[in-house]
């Protein structure tokens, strides 16, 4: 089955180099996820679609070829945003979350976190990995993270996400070393939050 | 729309010697290692099957780990690599010429100055940063394939974390030879939940994996598997209560540059069995020289009023 | 920054300068072109091809030059460039049965539509070193008689197959794009499709010795060489922005169908069963070598007993290529004194606290 044309019209530019550029956003991507709630910046393509922050759309182009399926939420699917992901990552979108490799979702806390892929027992690789849209990552409920990848605590306040999603993320938690892996981006800049992550909210 | 170049167009290359892409991988190939690599981050001390690719060096001389630097590595960072613990062996210098060749980056021997390290069988004896990464040349990902040589038994016993096999096995050690008799690539338990091989380090280095403040990542390249130890992980080297883990212990410092507490080479002087114990880690040894240490080797030929390591 | 020059660096040049040396050996004889290998030695040609995995005579030739005639170094060489070319996609299946043929024969009918093809083989001629070779190969060429190749000529086991007494090959269930080993690390338990792509970049020898294991009883399954045929296919794609297929071009391939011991099953009249062998060019060892072990790693598909080797998926196929297994043989040269110092120190350290608890007992 052919895809309809790309939808040109819409289009954002890609990475301005390429090569270079995938190579130091999938750097901030490795160092946010090997150092749970720290900021790292991330090199932002010059333009991205409706409503994504500019490191959401960096950490797709890195990540996203015609191998991974994607899922986008209804706010992150728009004309741009497919015709960003189909035209520069070749990626093949699909409708349900349970199908998708990565998900891209600018509204997170209203996610149904519990159909994204988990993995198998003998392959848990085989997970989600979801890039969630967030306004920052200082005004929201404040957390306190522990586990792999932080040396003590490191506290965190995600905008974006709420009750309902640190509430699904202690379920994740608890499939270990099933589950799927987070990625927050704001502005310019990712926040990891892989499966070994516990999260506790941060007592005054 | 001159910006605009569909995805996987030739077009997009940054060629260093204009016939290969930029650290010799193509950028596909370098997404598809980049997913698996978070993966392994995200599950440390899990073997991620990933599609490892052909290199143009043979299969068992690092292709792994060059497959995992290859896709990590960029215009900032600098690269050092080691086999034994030494920037002149055979073959870290290959490995370092190829990089330096398809990418371009700068090469250095210091271990404080790189931020990208390729090793073979060791870990550097300066404590690694939070800035650096390591990456391991591994042979033989599966800690268990020793005992089960089926994958398909392995795989098993990893997904219900039954590791019994491996405890039956060192307690046959001790049994036999009063002690656990494995020396190098010495099993360890990650995070609380997988058996790892730590590729053939030897055992003394194994607490250093413990809690690193650098990123672990190992690259198997014939058995295409990647996996990696996050940051302030715990890291257990395997062992029994009353047969506590014990790594190697030297008794006489470096001869060169008097360290102790480092792991030695033993070098033969002759045939009638003098012989000395020097630094493995020669960056390491060339900067206590450097800072005026002198092991009894170095005072000897000093006093003699010639260079020990000429 | 700096680029260590030692020791190391300055032994692999010259290692390098050296094998050059070696490889051009006595200038006085004329240096070899690669396209007389190209021409002259097919038989190396087509093996590097196959089990390097890339159809093109010109760098297969040049990889056996450069190689100085290893082979499975030059198979290492021809992998290494084939893993940086861009992939475009999966041809269509060829289709054998519209082979143009060179050679054919059945080793299970006198006589079959199209009839046997004996076409080039070395089976019949007796191995007597040829002296007018050595003498610079001026024997003059007596053109050889064209076999009638025009007849239709169906595959054997298509033919046993009207009758329904070989089992059907259908494709397996499942997505239509085969699984690529050379994307994907290998699988256990591993698909038909996984497998015969091993066995194809497998090394001869190996399958050779395996499927000859067999024969003498190490997972004997009763072979018959039902038919051999090799010739050139037409090799066709469709790009995905065109919808229907263009032909590529044409390739030499080897096909061997073996025909083995029959089985049945409740409900299911007995039937022939299937070892499949194929290589680029003429190789028909090779061929025959994969279609027997072929056949006998379905023994689990066929309710067989799987007590030997040839039967045993995961030693086979985990062993069969030989870049990998040339590579970790030899990575023994590598360096090991780490580990080496550390099992040093192990044993003298037993040495010493057996010597001190004799010391002991003897006092």
């Amino acid at each position: 089955m052919q895809p309809a044309a790309i939808d040109m019209t819409h289009l954002k530019a890609g990475f301005q180099a390429p090569v270079l550029d995938a190579q130091s956003s999938f750097r901030a991507i490795l160092n946010a996820l090997s150092f749970p709630g720290r900021v790292f910046d991330i090199p932002a393509p010059p333009e991205a679609p409706e409503g994504w922050p500019p490191a959401l759309a960096a950490a797709a182009l890195t990540l996203l070829d015609a191998d991974t399926t994607v899922y986008l939420d209804a706010s992150a699917r728009s004309p741009s945003a497919e015709a960003f992901i189909r035209f520069h990552a070749g990626a093949p979108i699909v409708d349900a979350s349970g199908d998708a490799h990565f998900a891209i979702l600018l509204n997170p806390e209203n996610a149904d976190f519990d159909t994204f892929r988990i993995g198998e027992d003998q392959y848990p690789d085989r997970s989600a990995t979801l890039l969630c849209a967030m306004a920052d990552f200082t005004s929201g409920t404040p957390m306190r993270l522990t586990g792999p990848g932080i040396k003590t605590v490191q506290d965190i306040a995600p905008a974006g996400v709420g009750a309902a999603f640190w509430m699904a993320w202690a379920r994740n938690q608890a499939l270990y070393p099933l589950g799927y892996d987070v990625v927050f981006a704001a502005g310019s800049a990712v926040v990891g939050l892989p499966r070994t992550v516990a999260a506790d909210p941060v007592k005054e | 729309m001159s910006t605009l170049q569909p995805a996987g167009s030739g077009a997009q290359f940054h060629s260093i010697d204009g016939v290969y892409n930029f650290a010799y991988l193509d950028e596909q190939t370098k997404r598809m290692i980049r997913r698996a690599l978070l993966k392994a981050v995200a599950i440390p001390g899990y073997q991620v099957p990933f599609g490892g690719r052909e290199m143009p060096v043979a299969y068992g001389w690092g292709t792994g780990g060059m497959q995992v630097t290859a896709s990590i590595l960029g215009v900032d960072d600098v690269l050092k690599v080691i086999d034994q613990g030494a920037d002149d062996t055979t073959n870290a210098v290959s490995i370092r010429r190829f990089f330096n060749r398809t990418a371009g980056v700068p090469v250095t021997e210091a271990t404080t100055e790189a931020t990208v390290i390729q090793t073979r069988h060791r870990i550097p004896e300066k404590t690694l940063r939070e800035d650096q990464v390591i990456v391991y040349q591994v042979p033989m990902p599966e800690p268990l394939r020793k005992l089960e040589p089926r994958e398909t038994e392995t795989r098993k016993m990893h997904a219900f974390a039954e590791y019994g096999l491996m405890q039956v096995k060192l307690y046959e050690d001790i049994s036999r030879h009063g002690e656990i008799t494995t020396t190098y690539d010495y099993p360890v338990e990650v995070n609380a939940r997988y058996m790892m091989a730590p590729s053939p380090i030897p055992k003394f280095d194994n607490p250093k994996m413990h809690a690193m403040p650098a990123l672990q990542l190992f690259g198997a390249g014939r058995e295409k598997r990647i996996y990696a130890i996050p940051p302030y992980t715990k890291v257990r080297s395997l062992d029994f209560n009353d047969y506590p883990f014990e790594p190697q212990q030297f008794e006489d410092p470096c001869a060169l540059c008097d360290a102790k507490g480092v792991f030695l080479d033993e070098v033969i002087l002759d045939d009638k069995g003098d012989h000395m114990f020097v630094c493995s880690d020669s960056d390491h040894c060339r900067d206590r020289r450097a800072e005026g240490h002198m092991g009894p080797r170095a005072r000897e030929a000093a006093e003699k009023g010639y260079g020990a390591d000429e | 920054m700096y680029v260590a020059t030692k020791g190391g660096e300055a032994a692999i040049e010259n290692s390098h300068a050296l094998i050059a040396e070696e490889r051009r050996g006595d200038p006085a004889v004329p240096e070899l072109e690669a396209a007389q290998i190209r021409e002259q030695l097919g038989g190396a040609v087509d093996r590097v091809m196959t089990e390097g995995s890339l159809y093109d005579p010109d760098l297969a030739a040049l990889a056996i030059k450069q190689a100085q005639g290893d082979l499975v170094e030059a198979i290492f060489l021809l992998r290494a460039f084939r893993t940086t070319l861009p992939r475009f996609g999966a041809s269509a299946p060829i289709d054998t049965g519209a082979m143009t043929i060179r050679r054919r024969i059945s080793a299970a009918f006198k006589d079959l539509p199209g009839g046997q093809v004996l076409g080039p083989t070395y089976d019949y001629t007796h191995r007597l070193l040829d002296f007018t070779l050595a003498a610079r190969g001026e024997t003059p060429p007596v053109a050889p008689e064209e076999d009638a190749t025009d007849a239709a000529m169906p595959r054997v086991a298509d033919i046993l197959g009207h009758e329904g007494l070989i089992e059907p090959e259908t494709p397996p269930p499942g997505p239509e794009q085969p699984y690529d080993l050379t994307r994907e690390p290998m699988q256990f338990p591993a698909g038909r499709d996984q497998r015969l792509q091993n066995l194809f970049r497998g090394d001869e020898g190996f399958l050779l010795a395996l499927g000859y294991s067999t024969q003498r009883g190490y997972g004997r399954n009763h072979p018959f060489a039902g038919e051999i045929r090799m010739g050139t296919v037409q090799v066709e794609f469709t790009p995905e922005e065109l919808g229907f297929p263009i032909a590529l071009g044409e390739i030499e391939v080897t096909e061997c169908q073996m025909v083995n011991q029959f089985k049945g099953a409740k409900g299911i009249a007995p039937q022939f069963t299937r070892g499949y062998g194929l290589a680029f060019g003429q190789a028909e060892r090779k061929t025959m070598g994969m279609a027997l072990v072929d056949r006998a790693l379905r023994a689990d598909e066929l309710a067989e007993d799987r007590l030997h080797p040839p039967q045993d998926e995961e030693f086979v196929l985990s062993h069969s290529d030989n870049v990998e297994a040339s590579g970790f043989v030899s990575h023994l040269k590598l360096p090991h004194y780490v580990d080496f110092q550390s099992e040093l120190v192990m044993l003298r350290g037993m040495r010493a606290s057996a010597e001190a608890m004799q010391k002991e007992a003897a006092e």
